[in-house]
């Protein structure tokens, strides 16, 4: 175990580096001038070179990274162009939003997402398969920001049970904030729970054709209790395995459902920053928000690993 | 009988039939209804917001335009953004992951880390990032979703053709003196196209999805081009005042990728038994 963990620690930090050398030659080294973009087409070469100058981009790349990443390393994320303040105080105030949001729509898609798959895989070619099949169809195929459109429309717009946008901010308690994450937290996870569903199913009925199954059968459990009893724990190793992905697709997704419903968090920071070309900002939330996914996939190798024996056994 | 006795069962086609249809209707519609159609680019301010008519079938949008005739634009340039995507994909994966299994040794190593590495980034944020510094724009958005979707393409192109290479008649002509490059194009190819075409199948569903959410941001096609993602963007704003206008290019965006979808697991069940799916 301590060898596998001194790998994946050392897999983890290297995914982190190269994802930070990812981000940085996205942003300087593709075409593009960072001080004529913040300065304008007609800027006085005089200027552009002032500013080329304070933001350190004279300097040779290999140097301008290294100051760079080392920054991160240590929580200094530079300066935005737009709002001349650090980064970091821009981003704190930003995951407030973000994590709840990731976090509440991830609690989704795990309880409704294995609880219709375990359902449809006990009720195999019933009708309550039948329609979680087609249902989990439909909601794979169906954009996620069209989704929070209509439900806005429906729960906020006419029904008046949610608010369509905004967040209240957590200072007002903990109930209008959790409130105006609702419906943004559904429209995120129900992609996912569909995705979940599916693959759940799959592999329960993968294990419903095993030996032991069959054995608590003929003891006279009925299928949901063998479901829950047998079934469910040995479900959990494949569905361990796209967990990572789909956190991966929540983060990027909350980017998304954060603009439909004005939500200030990291996502819609990270896309005013595009449209102000704010790219230290940009640079510094692909690279935490990327993080963040590399972190819990690493969390996930380590869960894999304690379930499943057969893992350490390979190795 | 109960779940628990049932065998695998043989793939049904129905579900691929209808996706098939659905596919053909799609891409039908965006080739000849726009003869059928008002121009899409036509504006009349003084009748804006109207409501399904025999005039304008969907309703006109907030600068008076027929809102039938934008979304099928939007569907035209919304399926050619999509399969362009897939190309790039196809294109790129293929090669790296050919080549990391003609040569192997410490090339493959670092080709499937380097691939690794791209899986490692939440897609939306890699495609954000390029949109960032190349620029917002139709050609970036494929780019970006092509990017994306090389790891896919190379990983499985790796693997299938690493098992082509452990077999007979590639080693018979390895013994014959042919090189790694005539083997690959002459055996190896052909024997994982079928493989390559499924994954490209149902990547075609999830380009449509990735472009639709590149253009909602802003980041896609930019007007006067408009795509069914720009067209929900565009249309945001009158979510309350003109419902119709979001929900109608919502729901062909949607059946478009449920009939890609479709389709693909169809294909997959035909052609690649061994990921049949478990119905």
């Amino acid at each position: 175990m301590t060898r596998f963990l001194a790998q994946r620690v050392a897999a983890f930090l290297a995914t982190v580096v190269a994802v930070t050398l990812v981000v940085f030659v996205a942003l300087n080294v593709l075409p593009g001038d960072p001080a004529r973009t913040i300065l304008g087409i007609a800027a006085e070469p005089a200027a552009v070179a002032a500013l080329h100058e304070r933001l350190g981009l004279d300097r040779p790349l290999a140097v301008r990274y290294l100051a760079w990443a080392g920054a991160l390393f240590t929580g200094d994320f530079g300066e935005s162009w737009t709002y001349r303040v650090p980064v970091a105080e821009l981003l704190a105030p930003r995951f407030a939003v973000t994590l709840p949001l990731a976090a509440m729509a991830f609690s989704l898609t795990l309880v409704i997402g294995m609880g219709l798959g375990l359902l449809a895989a006990a009720r195999r070619g019933r009708p309550a398969d039948w329609v979680t099949m087609t249902l989990a169809q439909v909601g794979v195929a169906v954009p996620d920001f069209w989704l929070a459109m209509v439900l806005i429309l429906v729960f906020a717009v006419n029904l008046h049970w949610f608010p369509a946008g905004g967040f209240a901010g957590w200072d007002a308690g903990a109930g209008p904030a959790l409130l105006s994450l609702v419906l943004p937290a559904v429209a995120l996870a129900a992609v996912q729970v569909a995705v979940l569903t599916r693959i759940t199913r799959a592999a329960a009925l993968e294990v419903l054709t095993e030996e032991f199954v069959r054995a608590t059968r003929a003891k006279g459990l009925s299928g949901i209790r063998t479901v829950v009893r047998h079934v469910l724990g040995n479900t959990l190793v494949p569905v361990t395995a796209v967990l990572g992905l789909q956190v991966s697709y929540l983060i990027g997704g909350a980017v998304v459902i954060e603009n439909v419903f004005t939500l200030p968090g990291l996502g819609r920071l990270l896309f005013q920053s595009i449209a102000n070309r704010d790219l230290a900002t940009v640079g510094a939330i692909v690279v935490v928000l990327s993080g963040l996914v590399v972190a819990v996939n690493f969390c996930i190798a380590v869960v894999q690993r304690t379930i499943d024996p057969r893992l350490a056994r390979e190795s | 009988m109960s779940a628990f006795a049932l065998p695998a069962r043989t793939p049904r086609l129905w579900p691929a039939r209808i996706g098939a249809a659905v596919c053909g209707v799609a891409v039908a519609a965006a080739l000849l209804l726009p003869a059928l159609l008002p121009a899409a680019d036509q504006m009349d301010i003084a009748h804006r917001f109207l409501g399904p008519s025999a005039g304008h079938w969907l309703g006109t949008d907030h600068f008076g335009r027929d809102a039938a005739a934008r979304i099928v634009l939007g569907l035209r340039i919304s399926l050619t953004a999509a399969a362009l995507a897939v190309l790039v994909g196809l294109a790129g994966g293929a090669a790296v992951g050919l080549s990391a299994a003609a040569l192997g040794g410490a090339l493959d190593r670092w080709l499937m880390r380097a691939v690794d590495l791209v899986f490692a980034f939440p897609s939306v944020l890699l495609a954000v990032l390029l949109a960032a510094s190349l620029g917002a724009g139709l050609a970036t958005s494929v780019l970006a979703i092509g990017v994306f979707f090389v790891p896919v393409f190379a990983r499985l192109a790796r693997a299938a053709a690493a098992v082509t290479w452990q077999q007979e008649f590639v080693r018979a002509a390895r013994a014959t003196g042919k090189g790694r490059v005539r083997i690959t194009l002459d055996h190896v190819v052909p024997s994982i196209a079928g493989v390559l075409v499924v994954q490209a199948a149902t990547s075609f569903s999830v380009a449509i999805l990735a472009e639709a959410a590149l253009s909602y941001l802003g980041l896609g096609t930019q007007p006067p081009d408009v795509s069914l993602g720009r067209m929900l963007f565009e249309e945001r704003t009158y979510l309350a005042q003109a419902p119709h206008l979001a929900v109608f290019p919502g729901i062909v965006l949607a059946l478009t990728v449920l009939g890609a979808n479709l389709l693909g697991d169809g294909l997959r069940d035909a052609l690649d038994p061994r990921t049949r799916s478990n119905r």
